[in-house]
């Protein structure tokens, strides 16, 4: 059995060794790996086709050749839903719609976003006393990014996905 | 062949699977098709609507008339004009009143505008259901064109709450006659490449011709209006039985086209045909359109006096009823509205009979169901 | 430039011939069966007993009638009634395509059973959804349709059918 002394000026100086250590990986191998991965996930966002309401007509504009989505990387995938990681909820979300939305989004794969559109999905909108309406996405999912309107036009949906890609560039790899 | 009823067959129960084309799938929109398929054809269905319901009649009920407007436009967003117009007109005629001839062209104007972007939205998502996506991108492009036009004359994209009762609610701008002439010069050299690219594509004939076929008699019988109606070899337009908005100056009796296949390209043929036919009564009603105002001046809020009246216009997709019930009140006793698209439920049983499974997206879209409407 | 219209009287006159000669084929096949209500250009309204309705509806469509456009219930509390409204229209026929009929009749509320009334469904097929669409909002039973079943409202509702005057909206 070794014992080994180490008196606290030679732990200091290795625990100020091990900082260093510690700031290089991060800055030459952990910081360029979060960029990647955050670059590859921010430019193909894919949204699944889920239509909740009467907004899907301006998402329909906004894939159009005017407004053209695409070039953001979001890329309508008429696949499975295992594969995307957005969730654009457009508009009401009625009592009967909210339990399949859910199922919906707990069988998208990590990481995912959620961006709720339209004034129906961030407080119940135009519908407010309605008997069939939730009053907001919030109780079912977190949400990521609103958009105010009634539609919102193509270019406040455009800068949603702008905000979006910014939240993600900054944040940390999960 | 196999006989896939004997290969699978445990238990000695038929082999029939019971699928659930439900509210998250490419190929239906917000609504539930659980059809019950014997191998690949399919031999019942059971259409599951009401995921979008939120209670429009209830509400309208505590909303005056002007606030009922907007909150009545937004089932059929991409055809409002098609669905607040009967609604104005109910209203007038409780208060026996009527807009100026002005308002009423207007209207014309904005409700044949409605139809040509309801129609190419229509065709924007047929394309991708038959597997063409240069058919989603071109008429959402020309689609633009028209939101322009409209957006002139109502000052939104798609919700402008036009009209209003007793006229509409502003005056076009003096440049529109130029540049709507410009864009339908423009359009009608486009209509020719859409007819080279997809309409007289042959894959298009092979998926839709012969398809999902409605005979005459049934689709008077089960309550098939509009478009869908046409193209089962009957001539029902309200534009020419029962003339709204002076539409019966003009002289449209050419401009409604009529066929008689009942199948899928019949009901495709018979929007394109509209497209072009809407444009021209665009045109006439421009050359026609009288001076004056465009709105009866109300003081106050809109009060209509008791009674109770049935209304019907030509919208996109359809006859649009409104069965109006008033108390003398501020608000609506009875608001019912009978929307087209609900109207059409009952076809896709009888069109998806015996079907493959392959053929039910075309022949769903076919009908033109749009979901929000359906679910009021 | 603004067309110059003819004086509406004349109108009036004019355009209830074809309605009126309707409404005397439909008196000499049902004698007292149902009461006009009233007759407007394009609008025929005709008021019946609930017992006495699938027969005025077959007469109206041995007529011409034959597309039912919708079915519209309403409560009426202060009449302790509910009302059920046809209107149908005639599609096939061009001469009387501009003419729709209204039959309009009204059922007793009670307190222990559910308002009961003959379904259309055998003479008019195109009444079926909008029936289902009436009992599921008003609580009104339509003896003879196939199906009543769920169409709007979601499979957990279990409070007293919206459209009634006593559900009062959450939100107010």
């Amino acid at each position: 059995m070794v014992t080994v002394e180490v008196s606290t000026e030679k732990n200091g100086v290795v625990g100020v060794l091990a900082g260093k250590l510690n700031d290089i990986i991060e800055w030459g191998i952990a910081e360029p790996a979060r960029y990647l991965i955050n670059w590859g996930r921010i430019y193909a966002l894919w949204p699944v086709h889920v239509e909740t309401a009467c907004c899907s007509v301006e998402f329909g504009a906004v894939h159009g050749p005017r407004f053209d989505i695409e070039r953001f990387g979001i890329l309508e995938a008429f696949g499975s839903l295992r594969q995307c990681d957005l969730l654009i909820v457009f508009g009401t979300v009625t009592r009967k719609m909210a339990p399949r939305l859910k199922m919906v989004y707990e069988q998208m794969p990590e990481p995912k976003y959620v961006i709720a559109m339209g004034a129906c999905s961030i407080n119940g909108g135009l519908y407010f006393d309605s008997y069939n309406v939730l009053p907001g996405i919030e109780e079912i999912m977190p949400v990521d990014v609103y958009v105010p309107g009634c539609p919102p036009r193509p270019e406040a949906v455009i800068q949603a996905i702008m905000l979006l890609q910014d939240k993600i560039r900054k944040s940390k790899v999960r | 062949m196999i006989n896939l009823s004997v290969e699978f067959d445990i238990k000695g129960k038929p082999s029939t699977l019971s699928l659930s084309i439900g509210p998250q799938h490419p190929g239906s929109g917000h609504f539930r098709l659980i059809i019950t398929v014997d191998g690949d054809i399919i031999t019942d269905i059971y259409p599951d609507p009401g995921y979008v319901h939120r209670g429009t009649e209830k509400m309208a009920e505590y909303r005056d008339y002007f606030q009922n407007i907007p909150h009545l436009e937004r089932p059929i967003i991409i055809d409002s004009t098609g669905i607040t117009l009967p609604f104005c007109l109910a209203i007038e005629k409780l208060m026996d009143k009527e807009a100026p001839p002005r308002a009423q062209y207007l209207r014309i104007i904005m409700a044949e505008l409605n139809r040509i972007i309801s129609h190419l939205y229509w065709l924007g998502i047929y394309g991708p259901f038959l597997g063409h996506t240069t058919m989603f991108m071109w008429p959402m492009g020309d689609r633009e064109l028209f939101i322009d036009l409209a957006e002139m004359i109502g000052g939104q994209r798609v919700t402008f709450a036009y009209t209003i009762p007793g006229g509409v609610r502003n005056d076009m701008p003096e440049n529109f006659k130029d540049k709507a002439l410009k864009i339908f010069d423009h359009f009608e050299r486009r209509l020719k490449e859409y007819d080279d690219i997809f309409i007289n594509n042959p894959i298009t004939d092979k998926r839709t011709k012969g398809i999902g076929v409605v005979k005459k008699a049934d689709a008077i019988d089960i309550g098939l209006t509009g478009p869908n109606l046409r193209a089962s070899n009957v001539k029902s337009d309200i534009r020419l039985d029962e003339p709204y908005c002076l539409y019966d100056e003009l002289d449209i009796k050419n401009n409604i086209p009529v066929l008689s296949e009942g199948d899928c390209w019949a009901r495709m043929m018979i929007r394109r045909i509209e497209l072009h036919e809407s444009m021209e009564i665009i045109k006439k009603a421009l050359k026609r359109i009288p001076d004056g105002s465009v709105k009866l001046p109300f003081r106050g809020a809109v009060r209509v006096p008791e009674g109770k009246i049935f209304v019907r216009t030509e919208a996109a997709r359809g006859v649009m009823g409104y069965y109006l019930i008033s108390d003398g009140g501020k608000t609506p006793y009875r608001v019912k509205l009978s929307v087209p698209s609900f109207r059409s439920i009952p076809g896709m049983p009888i069109a998806l009979k015996n079907v493959r499974i392959g053929d039910m997206p075309p022949i769903y879209w076919s009908f033109d169901y749009w979901p929000v409407e359906a679910d009021k | 430039m603004s067309t110059p219209t003819p004086p509406s009287n004349v109108n009036v006159e004019v355009s209830i011939k074809k309605e009126k000669q309707l409404v005397e084929k439909m008196k000499n096949k049902l004698k007292n069966k149902f009461t006009l209500d009233s007759i407007k250009p394009g609008r025929i309204n005709v008021i019946v007993l609930p017992n006495n309705i699938v027969e005025v509806s077959k007469v109206a469509k041995s007529i011409c009638f034959d597309q039912v456009s919708s079915v519209a219930g309403t409560d009426f509390p202060s009449d302790n009634e509910f009302e059920v409204v046809y209107h149908v229209a005639c599609v096939s026929n061009s001469r009387y395509r501009n003419i729709i009929i209204e039959i309009s009749t009204r059922i007793k509320k009670s307190e222990t059973a559910k308002p009961v009334i003959n379904s259309l469904y055998n003479v008019w097929r195109s009444c079926d959804w909008h029936e289902k669409e009436t009992h599921e909002m008003l609580g009104i039973v339509f003896k003879g349709n196939p199906e009543l079943r769920r169409v709007l409202l979601p499979e957990d509702w279990n409070d007293i059918p919206p459209l009634r005057k006593d559900y009062i909206l959450p939100g107010r």
